[in-house]
């Protein structure tokens, strides 16, 4: 094979990383455009008990990559996928902009001289190549980038940004009725290069807030700390994950895990009620995909109304407590 | 040992600004500032210097690749702590912000400095690729670890903790050279102090061209991963739909779309 | 003409204002009316701030004047307030002229080293405001030293200092030639005194720690006369045009403090279904405001640059205190009108500040002596006082 997609799926500690079905999409998408056909290469110990998963429509072949590591080591998928490069020579490879591609994708692209960008927020076939869009200058613009001279770009998409949602788009899972499945021999001796000793689970009571459904997020606007008590109250009331945005985690009022945008998480909740949150650019980049947005901010200028679809010129504290004894 | 500590000044854009008609950006109208990444990569580096016993002399180097912008950038490094300042420029480098280009062009940089360390910030707050230093590590084959949130010296090598998608935590252990990207919060990085400001201006620093690397322009360029064709504007969207009247009645319309919408 | 900051402008503002982020508006407001900062002071004595002015070989840091008011400029553009400290950074400069080597020696590395303050500077008396040459507190020689009697007014932090340079008669006013001549300057030793010195702090409108001073059969050696005797008054003289840019400096850093925090509310407050900002009731004094602080901070750099440079600097320092006074001013009235009634309300910071700058129109110099200097001695005109 040479040209065409190849989607890297992406295995975690707890399976098919969901993200994986959005890249598919993706790349069908992009075979639809005139990229070619669309292989999925999974790379793990456990890679085949993932076949039937990846098996959606429109996805020629399944590509097994199965070192003896049974978790993912960032040297051992750069090898991988150097590898699975080497052989097939795709014009497209789709990954997620995740903590795991972050520690081997670059340096594959690196080595190879790949076409790369990372953080992608929209790909598209065009001309005969791939043109993608990514932010800049922190969000405040889109870049849209083209790769003039690159027979294979590897492409870093963010997840829940690229195409519709998951669940939406690529259906629960495959069929697996037309996928051809392959396997790759890999040769990954002593390429190992980093040592796992242990895995700590997320603290209790820390959540992934890119899994709520409901998220009750929190900025600026509640001042200083000392009601914030109020919110997390409101948000266990209504049955709503708390986050927030950037500068009440700098400030260490909320935790580094409930952080949404350019360098927390990117999410795509049912709702998403933003109390007090003027909207800045790296925020509005984490959480624009929300299915309805609801917004109260004090100022009507804020940016956070031309991505909301609902919105309230209030005092955030009276609208929550107002919450508060309706639902109590 | 010797620790080698990339840094960026980041642009950003203040207040209003337009594109011109070929979706470009009109210079005039960034700001430039350090890399909030990097304050924390250096202070990493400086804490581990200053763990070790004396006898073992560390030096810490920040390089950046940059015109004489980049100069007040490196100067802030060394009044934080820093002992030594690389900066690496060529007029023909004008323009090139690539991850790969840089870290094609960092690899030179450490194939010269030949560093037991390498911290990177994670990112970059202006382009936030994520790529440079991950780039760089594939480029000297070196064991890397992106997104570290913890760093102990552990005999010969180091305990890392780095941060996975969700919240856990994975705690990894490798040997030197090697290069880590550093995520914020870390630490709490230091505040320059007026003496400190003043010492800067007496510590080495230097200025290397692409042939003081032996590099040849073309070469930066063509591990260039992209190319930017314009420049777009965001979209201001569609607009909301205003719910108006007192903090009751928005209350109330808020229940009534968060049950529908969570229902449906 | 290069209009480029001092060297290291940058890396000082950074520094200065993350350690002025410490000390938000609520410690400001809880020391009122009348506490000193003293955590505040020992913080940027810490980071070597305040000796920023004293040589490297006293073990200060050297800097140029123009670099140093950077310093008080970030300061008070923060929302702290420098005048609790200001002095520390320049009183030591009549020492630094002209003590002695073994008074700098003695002296200026332990106030570099924040061991020692120095920061009231007693020339003021409540029969001689501006006219510096009436004063009547007196030193008179003895055998071994001198006795001093009289009182000082508006003589600020000597509560807070271990020195104090003072400036006495040590001529009677009958029997001189010059009406400029007869005055010595002193350091004063304010540690371990008894009745012969009294210290009375003075309620004034902002919390700025001043005092009234009384010396009553106080002794000094003669080692605490610095300079010649009899000409003190010009060593007093020579140190006011580095205040002026100082202050010019604090004055510019409360400008920008006033327009920031009115400039965000005037996009923020909505009225009448708009931000107060697009009236052009409001949005025109903040301009203004804005020009008055851009003119006056040029000519502050320009007095900075003839000091620095050892060039005369006395009517462009003059002027720089004076045109920055009259911008914070502006811009005070301009951020207290726009905020409303929340201008008043102690918990946004306005009005501290509001009264706190007000000071430099009145002090170190009246800005009418600024006018009647500026009307003599650089335009010719007839005395006119």
């Amino acid at each position: 094979m040479s040209g065409g997609v190849l989607v890297l799926g992406e295995i975690g500690d707890d399976g098919l990383r969901p993200s994986t079905l959005e890249l598919i999409a993706a790349g069908l998408e992009l075979a639809d455009g005139g990229a070619g056909r669309v292989a999925v290469a999974l790379i793990g110990a456990d890679a085949p008990a993932h076949v039937q998963a990846v098996s959606v429509a429109g996805v020629e072949e399944v590509i097994l990559a199965a070192p003896e590591r049974e978790r993912f080591e960032a040297h051992v998928w750069e090898a991988a996928l150097g590898a699975l490069i080497e052989a097939r020579r795709p014009a497209v490879v789709l990954a997620g902009h995740t903590a795991d591609s972050l520690g081997f994708a670059p340096a594959v692209a690196a080595r190879l001289r790949l076409g790369f960008a990372s953080d992608v927020t929209w790909v598209a076939w065009e001309q005969g190549g791939p043109l993608a869009r990514r932010g800049a200058y922190g969000e405040r613009l889109i870049a849209e980038l083209d790769f003039p001279a690159k027979e294979t770009v590897l492409l870093l998409l963010r997840p829940g940004a690229c195409g519709a949602r998951a669940d939406a788009d690529a259906g629960a899972g495959g069929t697996g009725a037309s996928a051809r499945i392959s396997r790759v021999e890999l040769d990954l001796d002593g390429v190992a290069r980093t040592e796992r000793i242990e895995l700590r689970e997320a603290p209790a009571g820390e959540v992934d807030i890119a899994k709520a459904d409901f998220l009750l997020s929190i900025g600026r606007g509640v001042g200083g700390g000392e009601r914030i008590g109020e919110l997390e109250r409101l948000a266990r009331l209504m049955g709503a994950t708390l986050s927030g945005s950037g500068p009440l985690v700098e400030a260490g009022l909320l935790s580094r895990a409930r952080k949404v945008g350019q360098s927390g998480r990117t999410v795509a909740p049912r709702v998403y009620l933003a109390l007090g949150i003027s909207g800045a650019a790296p925020h509005v980049a984490g959480m624009s995909k929300a299915r309805t947005i609801i917004a109260v901010n004090s100022d009507p200028g804020a940016r956070i109304f031309d991505v909301a679809h609902y919105g309230a010129v209030a005092d955030l504290f009276e609208v929550a407590a107002e919450l508060e004894r309706q639902l109590s | 040992m010797k620790i080698l500590v990339p840094v960026k000044q980041v642009a950003s854009i203040d207040g209003d600004f337009t594109l011109d008609g070929a979706g470009e950006l009109d210079p005039r109208a960034l700001h430039w500032q350090a890399n909030e990444w990097d304050a924390f990569s250096l202070e990493a580096a400086l804490q581990l210097a200053e763990s070790s016993s004396a006898g073992e002399g560390f030096e810490v180097v920040v390089v950046t690749v940059a015109d004489e912008h980049g100069e007040e950038g490196l100067r802030a490094c060394l009044a934080m702590g820093a002992d030594r300042a690389l900066r690496v420029w060529d007029p023909a480098l004008a323009g090139v912000d690539d991850p790969l280009a840089i870290a094609a062009v960092l690899a030179a940089v450490a194939r010269r400095e030949d560093p037991g360390l390498i911290l990177c910030g994670v990112q970059s707050s202006d382009s936030a690729n994520a790529a440079t230093g991950v780039a760089l590590a594939g480029l000297l084959e070196l064991p890397r670890v992106a997104v570290v949130t913890a760093i102990e010296q552990d005999g010969g090598g180091l305990t890392v903790q780095r941060e996975l998608d969700g919240g856990a935590v994975e705690v990894l252990r490798l040997s030197l050279p090697a290069l880590l990207t550093i995520q914020t919060g870390i630490n709490e990085p230091r505040r320059a102090n007026l003496r400190a400001i003043k010492l800067a201006r007496s510590k080495p620093s230097a200025t290397l061209a692409l042939s003081d690397l032996d590099l040849d322009v073309s070469d930066v360029r063509e591990v260039a991963g992209a190319r930017t064709v314009r420049l777009l504007e965001r979209g201001r969207g569609e607009g909301a739909s205003m719910i108006e009247g007192p903090a009751e009645a928005i209350a109330g319309r808020i229940v009534e779309l968060v049950t529908r919408e969570l229902r449906a | 003409m290069d209009f480029t900051e001092p060297q290291d402008s940058r890396a000082i503002r950074d520094a200065v204002r993350a350690l002025c982020e410490r000390f938000p508006g609520e410690y400001w407001r809880g020391l009122e009316p009348d506490r000193y900062p003293s955590e505040f002071v020992a913080a940027l004595t810490d980071q070597g701030w305040l000796a920023a002015l004293i040589p490297e070989e006293h073990g200060g840091s050297g800097l140029p004047l123009a670099t140093a008011s950077v310093i008080l400029e970030e300061i008070c553009a923060s929302g702290a307030n420098a005048g609790a400290c200001h002095a520390q950074m320049y009183t030591m400069g009549t020492l630094l002229r002209h003590g002695s080597e073994a008074q700098k020696r003695s002296y200026l590395p332990r106030i570099a080293a924040g061991e020692l303050r120095l920061q009231a500077f007693a020339v003021t008396e409540p029969g001689a405001g501006s006219d510096t040459t009436q004063i009547t507190t007196r030193a008179e020689r003895t055998a071994d030293g001198y006795v001093v009697n009289g009182q000082k007014i508006w003589t600020s932090r000597a509560e807070h200092s271990d020195l104090m340079v003072l400036l006495a008669r040590t001529t009677p006013i009958e029997q001189l030639e010059k009406r400029t001549g007869g005055l010595s300057v002193f350091l004063l030793d304010m540690r371990d005194r008894g009745a012969e010195l009294t210290i009375s702090p003075i309620k004034t409108m902002m919390n700025h720690a001043t005092t009234e001073v009384f010396f009553e059969d106080l002794e000094l050696p003669a080692e605490a006369l610095i300079g010649e005797e009899g000409e003190g008054f010009g060593y007093i003289l020579d140190g006011m045009n580095a205040e002026r840019i100082l202050i010019a400096a604090e004055c510019i850093g409360d400008c920008r403090f006033f327009l920031d925090r009115a400039v965000a509310y005037a996009n923020e407050r909505v009225v009448f279904g708009r931000p107060i900002g697009a009236n052009q009731g409001v949005q025109f004094p903040l301009a203004r405001a804005h020009m008055a602080m851009s003119a006056a901070d040029l000519v502050r750099w320009k007095a900075a640059w003839l000091y620095d440079q050892g060039l005369p600097a006395g009517a462009e320092a003059n002027m720089a205190k004076y045109l920055a006074s009259e911008a914070s001013w502006e811009a005070a009235n301009a951020a207290l009108d726009t905020h409303g009634g929340f201008g008043f309300a102690q918990e946004y910071d306005i009005e501290r500040k509001f009264r706190e700058t007000r000071l430099y129109k009145t002090a170190p110099v009246n800005n009418n002596l600024v006018q009647a200097y500026v009307g003599q001695h650089v335009l010719g005109l007839p005395r006119s006082y």
